[in-house]
């Protein structure tokens, strides 16, 4: 009978032979594992609810006036679905073993257990160029519109990519330290728990510990320097992250050794580093760039004139005096042409920056017509940095602004304090003259009257934070009313009658048979009352 | 009673438990930081709570002897049917607190309206989509891993809901207008869900006929 013996194997492949045939074999266990991370159902699910989002904005007719700096973050928020899908399906496919109950199989196998999580952690890097890929197309497509204004960051188009590597390594960790299928999933419910957290508290340091990291909706957008987003640290804690999460998975499967201690030390250091760098305050340098741009802007502008009107604007937004002059020829039209004032400028502003909300204030608005008087523009209507339709906010300024503009066409305003107000045929003249100049002011004052559900009058804010303008809500009516006739039979009555129209005293019911328009009595139309 | 001892030592409780404390977690959370509670954010958090809630409770089902307790005196579904139940009279008592405690956190600081009736639509409608994922789960993997399907299956669900553009909206702030709209799609997805979940259970019942022949009636 033959006797067994165990003893040790001795192998007589050099160490560095061995060690080369493990990194070759755990390179193509990561390409199998990318191939089947996108064929995998999450995968596929976010990714095609990904570009049907992406479709779909594109196809309702997307941002027409991006500005890109912006563009460049909104890159962000879609991906967190895709990182989503990564997360699960990674953690499904560590798990896989044990789901399968063939753990013990693979002790067989050629490769040790931290070399198939380092396939894992790699199987994502495909999935995150595709990202990148995606992300680039993105924002090239919004850099291509001709309504396109400020530059594109990067590293803000690089972080979306970075955060779906990061989902992949926290998924290849979470699948090793709880051997679980349940742990996936409600791992990734804390993931969102503490996203809708950060998303809640928008304007706090803490949101850039998290994936990624976003801006309060009501900011208006800014030039790039008065930005402060610490992006560089931000993709560099993700990637401390990234790399942190797969040294500890790595550990957790069975690669202990000083040199992995070390290791693992250093990154964490250098990620602990990162994350508190991100959280210091604003730099002196910045706030002051603020403080100067919010109340004396015109040392910083730029200046061009079209047909005799002067445009400023802060450098980045310097394309944007195209739409605004589009605008004021649109409105310029129709003014009698001894009513045509022979100097107008037209100024950008920022007020409601810090994301804490803006208050109607005579305070910028008087410092403001002292810094254009001393720019030698004096009087200048004020415009902010949103433009289009996109969402009520955009829609608001684009409105504001060109109301704010017919309004200082009409002649000097009765007012209360800063904000002028409109009342009956003059209110009528202004804000017809507004809506109808361009598309976009058309449907911006459809969408700022969506926005109003009720009261007497409607506030126009072309500058965030700043009321400057109340008009008489029966007389936006009666322009509403007015829009749906062509312009070319409306304006030349308007031309005629303008020293009618344009008089202080005339009433909406005076104006309405003028224009070959019915109004409501006061008693029907909204609130029962006028707002003059 | 027996039997009911006996499925709760064996189901795995564990990740409903996990799921019921992080909806606790995201529910007493507010009222521990004493902040202000609009309406909108406490509908955002009883939304966490219920697909914590869900997450958990899709593992209920999962057996990992299934395979070899195919033969027993009791049917296979009536062995789920008890494990479903109890789970769901766990979630249902665990999503019914937490509503009750953000409503009234709501109310109390606010003076806001949380709508927990259209809240418990929207869960419920999820609850039934899941049970469809389940039964699936269940049927590829005979029995032992419904989980594995369902819990991913529900994340997808949930994440391509949020990302629906506003004019498919599942997900919408109480106070925005497209309210309304969204509830008559939660009804619509639910009524789909109960569908999909019918189907699935007359192909399951289907299946295991050609698979097993005859129903075994007389051990002796």
């Amino acid at each position: 009978m033959t006797q067994m013996q165990e003893s040790p194997v001795h192998s007589d492949v050099p160490i560095q032979r061995r060690y080369n045939r493990g990194r070759r074999a755990t390179l193509a266990l990561a390409r199998v594992e990318s191939w089947r991370l996108l064929r995998h159902p999450a995968v596929l699910g976010t990714l095609a609810a990904y570009l049907a989002e992406w479709v779909y904005s594109v196809a309702v007719g997307g941002n027409r006036f991006p500005v890109l700096q912006d563009e460049s973050r909104f890159t962000q928020m879609p991906l967190l679905l895709v990182a989503a899908g990564v997360f699960l399906a990674v953690h499904l496919s560590v798990l896989r073993p044990a789901r399968d109950a063939v753990a013990d199989v693979y002790e067989a196998a050629a490769l040790e257990s931290w070399q198939r999580i380092v396939a894992h952690v790699l199987s994502v890097v495909p999935l995150a160029v595709i990202a990148a890929v995606v992300s680039a197309v993105r924002v090239g497509l919004a850099a291509a519109a001709p309504g396109a204004v400020g530059n594109i960051a990067v590293v803000e188009v690089l972080t979306g990519p970075v955060v779906v590597l990061t989902a992949g390594a926290l998924a290849a960790l979470a699948g090793t330290a709880v051997r679980s299928t349940a742990a996936g999933p409600l791992v990734l419910t804390v993931l969102g728990v503490v996203t809708v957290a950060s998303a809640l508290s928008a304007t706090s340091a803490w949101r850039w510990l998290t994936l990624v990291a976003l801006e309060h909706e009501s900011i208006p957008p800014l030039p790039h320097a008065l930005l402060y987003r610490p992006t560089e640290l931000h993709v560099a804690y993700l990637l401390g992250l990234t790399v942190s999460a797969a040294l500890v998975a790595m550990v957790l499967s069975g690669l202990r050794s000083r040199r992995m201690t070390v290791a693992v030390a250093v990154v964490l250091a250098v990620t602990l580093g990162a994350a508190a760098a991100q959280l210091r305050p604003m730099p002196t340098q910045t706030a002051q760039a603020r403080e100067e741009a919010r109340t004396a802007p015109a040392g910083t502008q730029r200046c061009a004139v079209v047909e005799k009107v002067t445009y400023c604007a802060f450098p980045e937004f310097f394309d944007r005096h195209q739409q605004w002059a589009e605008v004021t020829q649109g409105i310029l039209r129709w003014l009698p042409e001894d009513r045509v004032p022979g100097r107008l400028a037209v100024r950008q502003h920022l007020w409601a920056i810090d994301g804490k909300g803006g208050t109607v204030n005579s305070a910028p608005v008087q410092e403001w017509a002292a810094d254009d008087a001393a720019a030698g523009a004096e009087g200048a209507v004020m415009v902010g940095t949103r433009w289009g339709n996109r969402n009520d906010a955009d829609s608001s300024a684009t409105i504001g602004f060109a109301a704010a503009l017919a309004a200082r066409l009409l002649g000097p305003q009765d007012g209360r304090g800063p904000v002028a107000q409109l009342c009956g045929g003059r209110a009528i003249v202004a804000v017809w003259l507004a809506a109808q100049a361009t598309a976009e002011t058309e449907q911006a004052l459809r969408d700022r009257m969506s926005a109003v559900v009720a009261g007497t009058s409607v506030s126009f804010r072309p500058v965030d934070g700043v009321h400057t303008l109340s008009v008489d809500r029966r007389g936006v009516e009666a322009a509403l009313t007015l829009l749906e006739r062509p312009a070319s039979e409306v304006g030349p009555k308007i031309t005629r009658s303008w020293d009618t129209l344009t008089a202080p005293g005339l009433t909406v019911e005076q104006a309405a048979p003028l224009l070959g328009i019915q109004v409501h009595s006061p008693a029907q139309a909204e609130g029962g009352a006028t707002g003059c | 009673m027996s039997l009911l001892r006996y499925e709760v030592r064996a189901a795995p409780t564990t990740p409903l438990l996990t799921g019921v404390t992080l909806a606790l977690a995201v529910t007493l959370a507010p009222v521990l930081s004493g902040v202000e509670l609009e309406p909108g954010v406490g509908v955002t958090l009883l939304r966490i709570a219920t697909v914590a809630v869900i997450g958990g409770l899709v593992f209920i089902q999962d057996d990992q002897a299934a395979t070899g307790t195919e033969v027993s005196t009791l049917s296979r579904w009536q062995r789920r049917a008890l494990r479903g139940g109890l789970g769901l009279a766990v979630a249902a008592f665990v999503w019914s607190s937490c509503a009750g405690v953000l409503g009234w956190v709501v109310r109390t600081r606010t003076g806001g309206y949380l709508p927990v009736q259209d809240v418990a639509v929207e869960a419920c409608s999820l609850a039934v989509a899941c049970t469809a994922l389940v039964i699936v789960g269940l049927r590829r993997s005979e029995g032992t891993a419904a989980g594995v399907v369902a819990a991913p299956g529900l994340m997808v669900i949930v994440l391509v809901l949020v990302a629906l553009p506003d004019a498919a909206a599942f997900y919408v702030d109480p106070s925005s207008g497209a309210w309304e709209a969204a509830q008559y799609r939660w009804r619509w997805f639910g009524l789909v869900s109960c569908v999909v979940c019918a189907m699935q259970v007359l192909q399951g019942r289907r299946k295991s006929r050609t698979h097993s022949g005859a129903p075994i009636r007389n051990f002796t």
